[in-house]
């Protein structure tokens, strides 16, 4: 069984937003307007964490791609009521939208507050309506929301590959962040296949993950910045 | 006069939905911050410890609710349940509203005729083996047969009528999903070899279209995939 | 009554339980489930070209039946390698955006409360072909004029066709890159920009260069920043007044005072002079003035070495830039001692008074390591062998009005044209359906200017404030609804063409660009229209890729391995065809998207020194060069400078109809929406403004609104406000009204002036009363 999981390298990522947009092309999000903002209401699955860290002129900035952890000992689940979410048989930590009675217990467990709760309808304009993923579910008014490593794409490569008599290619399957991040910081496979690179990088010394002492175990990997900047 | 009173009702009934709604949605919020579970209380502790701690999470819930005047809330959850109960008969009764409006398909189609004259699925529903819909037959496809009349039936000749014109016929869906289902049709025919009869029963033994929109629980969907011991995965079906 | 908290959740389950029941209600099911609206959903892959920015990277759009649904990166194009930045990601808000132009629209009863009136495209179009010929008959044919950017799609080089043969020499493009071509042309003799070859080079110097987010190659540097640094094959150091994106990702950041890049520059390239670590076998064979030379009036004029050691002194130059001694040296071993090392000079340097000198000065630097025409260094884009253009056939009014001088004849070096005060007047202005750099038109004197213009025509697609004084609109499409055809950026070293076919049928009553002039040209009739014998579009781009077949080298876009057996195929002079006839050929390119040969010969010299010297000119300065630029306003009033500065990506202009787009931007700022000024936490300690504040930011010509940043990255005398960034979708007057950065700009009726002291500017800043936010 396939364990899948992320590896981001810090030193490649520009937090040139382009993971961010699109995730939310991808995933039917709306975009954030003035109100929601000031509100902080606003929904981005993908978010660029920006740490700055000294004085002038000794200032050194890091950037830091939030997705979902897809954590192995996942928080979330245990504090949800109703099983709306779910950690499934390859890891990925599921929200399954019409189970969630939007009691946001998940959100306030979510060590790294990567979970949104939809304070009204998401509205688009009529005409921005056309974009819109069929494959992924437009989500109404009182449910929570997070990354789901694009798991459309990956029931989507399955049925292709099953349909075509072939068994799962690593490549089959890649959530939108990665597949457009301009530097490839972002990288995604299985980590549980020895040969992939995830799984080699997710072993490197230089990787990391967020609150590891909390016992989550993401199953997201960073990559220190490299010895360039000791 | 039915209409005018339907008109109230359903103003009425959107009325108490937007509203249970919104307490709904207001209610939580504030409980959460009584609640204060959101601490992860394992910052301190060596990691297995903290593994072990979140395996048994004992949330010291209860006891922080009853400091915070439990009686206000009992009330406003009372409200809330009933509330719930009217708002679900209503929405139900929606529902039900639906399922007597009927289904008038364009021009009464007979499967039966077009299967007896040994015609597959596949003649006319034409995508269901590569892609996720199964492929709602165009008038090509029609005319493909019917560009001079076969027989006298009255379907003909309105069928005749849409292909003069070159107007695609405004089929009406017969079965629908919730929206946060995700159905392909390659996944069960071409991947998982399920035939059309698993799921649409003898609608191609039909000589006239349902009237009645048709339903496919997710019971029926989940009992054949426990029978067929297939992914059983939420995700999997549900987008 | 005692409730335990699981009955409680089981009463608020029960209670909430109808909601997201209520949410499948029959009415909403229509309208939530894409899904059972029956459509067959059938899923299509389209290669296409992006036109969010002019970098025309190569898109692979993602169809489901005639919807666009979401567009990634083409993975055979040579450029982009199935990567795309975010605003290539948010272009499905241009396709379908709600502010899109429906049909031609004329302006009826006055141009300032007029209203729109719906008109079908012969109306519209005889109404311009009209006035066009009447003004044509007139002799006044120089008199029309158009205002857009630069560009490499077909739709260019129609434009440009079609008012050469109409006979106006006013084909004007901004061009924020002048200051920078207009050095490239003083030393080598040609204005075009060079390429930078970042794929082989280890040392990047840049020079306040936004070359990883603000450069239309941006994705391809990104992709080859990423390649690099797994390898740690490149060190990047960054000169610049504030802390970008850019100086984040650098190894090392070197602030600097606003404007005194060039000075740097000289002291680098002096300390490299003194230690002799510079080129001496490229400086004898390929360049001149470095030594001292002589006029025409014989008179000794110092060359490039005299005045760099000895016409400047290296502490003064420290003193200037506020660089460490130590640092300049540093630098100066580093650069020279790494090859090839590139020192990087962008638009960005044009936004101060001294732009081009501080881009000579960074130019000089690499040519005195002599990174040239070399691997890893400067070198000259090569063309693709397009089929050329049908010559021209001009007739004598049309030959007359080009010999008439263009209307921005006395800017033409500079940014932006004086239309506040053109040497003729100005009779038609189209206005290009790309959005200008700067937000041009939305400057404060456009009324002015437009009031004195008799007709304005625009090219728009979406209706915004850029339409309001204009009085007919005919909406070109969005690059999803056209056939594209683009050569590789001017930035960019790669041999290509980026073609594309209509990914939708046009929306609404739209028509592409291209369409429009064609036929406006067969209406005008005559000559015009022998110049424009196509039907449509399509036919001029089938017609000039034909010149791709016949070249015989490259190949439509392969994927990588391919692409570099076919780089070693050609080196040793072999060319196999792939394709038996150009149907064939043209097929495949636009399944593949584009063409490309991957073969850059370097040292072909001839070609990359196009003065009549064949050399590299170093610039003499016979002038005090530590000049102090003019103050703004006096300090004790306005005791801060203000840095305003491009935002990532939106270099050309700002992307106000993606929403996606905009709201990503203030990410450093944890800002979505709103203007924020940048403060040194020093600085906002002893003015008392917290984080988040709100604070009023004011020039002697306005003032601005804007949320406090304490951000470390700038000098504590400096303030710095991003340009480029709307308040609202869909961007309107009233929500920029008090946060338009632009209005702290002198309102001086020159629009040119605005841009270069952009980081020349003193401003003061105080609390709102009682803002928080």
């Amino acid at each position: 069984m396939s364990r899948w999981g992320m590896v981001i390298d810090l030193d490649k990522c520009t937090g040139c937003q382009a993971c961010v947009v699109a995730c939310k092309v991808e995933n039917n999000v709306p975009f954030s307007t003035p109100e929601s903002e000031s509100s902080r209401r606003s929904i981005s699955w993908m978010v660029v964490l920006t740490i700055t860290e000294g004085t002038y002129p000794n200032i050194r900035q890091r950037f830091i791609p939030r997705p979902c952890m897809h954590c192995e000992n996942p928080p979330c689940v245990k504090v949800c009521p109703v099983g709306a979410t779910y950690k499934n048989k390859e890891g990925i930590v599921a929200q399954i939208y019409t189970r969630c009675i939007g009691c946001r217990y998940c959100t306030n467990n979510c060590p790294y507050t990567l979970k949104y709760f939809n304070y009204s309808r998401p509205r688009w304009p009529t005409e921005m309506e056309n974009y819109l993923n069929p494959d992924v579910s437009r989500r109404g008014v009182g449910v929570v929301e997070k990354c789901t490593f694009c798991h459309h794409r990956l029931q989507k490569a399955k049925e292709i590959a099953r349909a075509e008599g072939r068994t799962l290619r690593e490549e089959d399957y890649i959530p939108a962040c990665v597949q457009t991040c301009p530097t490839g910081a972002l990288i995604f496979g299985d980590l549980e296949n020895p040969k992939s690179q995830v799984f080699l990088l997710s072993r490197s010394p230089r990787a990391f993950r967020l609150l590891e002492e909390l016992g989550t175990e993401p199953k997201v990997f960073y990559l220190t910045e490299g010895e360039r900047h000791a | 006069m039915k209409g005018f009173l339907w008109g109230w009702f359903d103003k009425l009934t959107r009325l108490v939905l937007n509203t249970s709604r919104k307490l709904a949605g207001f209610l939580p919020l504030r409980l959460s911050c009584f609640l204060r579970i959101h601490q992860a209380p394992a910052i301190s502790l060596s990691p297995e410890k903290s593994t072990k701690l979140y395996k048994t999470p004992s949330l010291p819930v209860g006891v922080q609710l009853k400091r915070s005047g439990v009686g206000q809330y009992n009330l406003i959850a009372l409200i809330l349940f009933f509330g719930g109960l009217i708002t679900l008969t209503i929405s139900g009764m929606l529902l039900f509203r639906q399922g007597i409006s009927g289904l008038e398909q364009p021009l009464p189609f007979n499967h039966r005729v077009h299967a007896e004259n040994g015609m597959e699925c596949s003649d006319c529903h034409q995508l269901y083996r590569e892609h996720p819909a199964s492929g709602k037959p165009t008038l090509e496809v029609c005319s493909g047969c019917h560009s001079e009349p076969i027989g006298q039936s009255q379907s003909e000749k309105l069928l005749l009528k849409y292909i003069l014109n070159r107007e695609e016929i405004p089929w009406k869906r017969i079965y629908r999903l919730p929206p946060d289902v995700y159905f392909s049709h390659r996944r069960h025919v071409a991947a998982g070899k399920v035939g059309c009869q698993a799921c649409h029963g003898n609608i191609g033994q039909s000589s006239s279209p349902p009237s009645q929109p048709l339903k496919i629980s997710m019971k029926k969907c989940m009992k054949c995939h426990e029978q067929e011991k297939v992914d059983n995965d939420c995700l999997a079906c549900h987008r | 009554m005692a409730i335990k908290r699981r009955d409680f959740l089981k009463l608020v389950a029960g209670a909430t339980l109808p909601w997201p029941l209520a949410d499948c209600s029959s009415r909403n099911i229509s309208r939530m489930n894409l899904q059972s609206s029956w459509e067959p959903r059938l899923e299509t892959w389209v290669p296409t070209v992006c036109g969010a920015c002019p970098g025309n990277c190569g898109l692979l759009v993602r169809k489901i039946d005639n919807r666009v649904v979401k567009v990634e990166g083409n993975p055979l194009h040579p450029s982009n390698r199935g990567k795309i930045c975010g605003r290539g990601q948010a272009g499905v808000q241009l396709l379908y955006n709600p502010t899109r132009i429906k049909a031609p629209l004329l302006k009826v009863g006055g141009r300032r409360a007029g209203k729109w009136r719906e008109i079908s495209w012969e109306e519209a179009l005889s109404i311009v072909a009209s006035k066009l010929t009447e003004l044509r008959n007139s002799g006044k044919a120089h008199s029309v004029v158009y205002l857009g950017p630069e560009g490499h799609q077909v739709a260019d080089e129609l434009i440009s066709r079609f008012l050469r043969v109409y006979g106006s020499p006013n084909d004007i493009r901004i061009d924020l890159w002048k200051a920078l071509k207009q050095a490239y042309s003083l030393t080598l003799g040609s204005s075009d920009l060079m390429a930078f070859d970042f794929e082989n080079c280890k040392y990047i110097l840049s020079f306040s260069s936004q070359f990883l987010t603000n450069w239309p190659t941006s994705v391809e540097i990104q992709r080859i920043y990423g390649e690099k640094r797994s390898k740690a094959e490149l060190k990047i150091v960054q000169v610049e007044p504030r802390f970008s994106l850019c100086a984040s990702r650098a190894d090392r950041w070197v602030p600097i005072r606003p404007g005194k890049e060039g000075l740097l520059a000289l002291g680098i390239a002096s300390v490299i002079l003194k230690e002799q670590l510079y080129d001496k076998n490229y400086l004898d064979r390929f360049a001149a003035r470095f030594e001292d030379w002589f006029n025409e009036q014989g008179e000794k004029i110092p060359g490039f070495k005299t005045t760099a050691l000895n016409l400047i002194r290296l502490e003064d130059v420290s003193e200037e830039t506020a660089v460490p001694l130590k640092t300049i040296i540093e630098i100066a071993r580093e650069f020279a001692s790494t090859r090839p090392a590139l020192a990087l000079a962008d638009y960005n340097l044009s936004y101060h008074p001294q732009g081009v000198f501080n881009s000579l000065c960074v130019l000089a630097l690499n040519a005195l390591i002599g990174n040239i025409d070399l691997p890893g260094g400067i070198a000259r884009p090569r063309p693709a062998p397009l089929r050329p253009w049908l010559t021209e056939n001009l007739d004598a009014i049309a030959e007359k009005g080009l010999r008439m001088p263009r209307v921005d004849e006395e800017a033409k070096d500079w940014l932006m044209p004086p239309l506040d005060n053109p040497p003729y007047e100005i009779d038609c202005l189209l206005i290009s359906p790309q959005p200008l750099p700067g937000n041009f038109p939305f400057l404060e004197n456009w009324e002015e200017i437009s009031q004195k213009i008799p007709l304005i025509i625009s090219f728009q697609p979406y209706l915004d404030e850029r339409n309001e004084h204009v009085d007919l609109i005919l909406p070109d499409t969005t690059y999803f609804e056209k056939w594209q055809l683009a050569t590789s950026p001017s930035l960019s070293m790669k041999t290509m063409v980026s073609v594309g076919m209509p990914v939708v049928k046009p929306l609404y009553q739209s028509r592409p660009l291209e369409d429009i002039l064609i036929s406006l040209a067969k209406k005008i009739g005559g000559l015009m229209a022998a110049n424009f014998p196509w039907e449509n579009h399509q036919e001029v781009i089938i017609d000039r890729l034909a010149g791709l077949f016949e070249a015989e080298r490259g190949a439509v876009f392969l994927s990588s391995q391919e692409e570099f057996q076919l780089k070693i195929l050609e080196e040793r002079g072999w060319w196999l065809s792939q394709h038996k006839n150009l149907d064939d050929f043209i097929a495949d390119l636009f399944k593949s998207g584009g063409w490309h040969d991957p073969v850059y010969h370097f040292q072909i010299r001839s070609n990359t020194y196009q003065n009549p010297q064949r050399r590299f000119i170093f610039f003499s300065a016979s002038e005090n060069l530590i000049k102090q630029t003019e103050p703004q306003a006096s300090e004790s009033d306005y005791p801060f400078q203000l840095f305003l500065y491009d935002l990532p990506f939106t270099s050309n202009n700002s992307g106000a109809p993606m929403p996606f787009f905009q709201e990503t931007l203030g990410f450093r700022f944890n800002s979505e929406w709103r203007i924020w000024v940048e403060i040194n936490p020093e600085t906002a300690k002893e003015l008392k403004i917290k984080e988040n504040d709100l604070v009023w930011v004011e020039s002697p010509y306005g003032k601005v609104m804007a949320v406090a940043k304490l951000f470390p990255g700038l000098e504590p005398w400096l303030l710095a406000i991003p340009l480029n960034k709307e308040t609202a979708f869909p961007a309107n007057k009233e929500s920029r009204k008090i946060s338009d950065p632009l209005a702290l700009l002198p309102n001086s009726g020159s629009i040119q002036k605005n841009f270069s002291v952009r980081q020349n500017l003193r401003v003061r800043i105080y609390k709102e009363k009682g803002g928080t936010s």
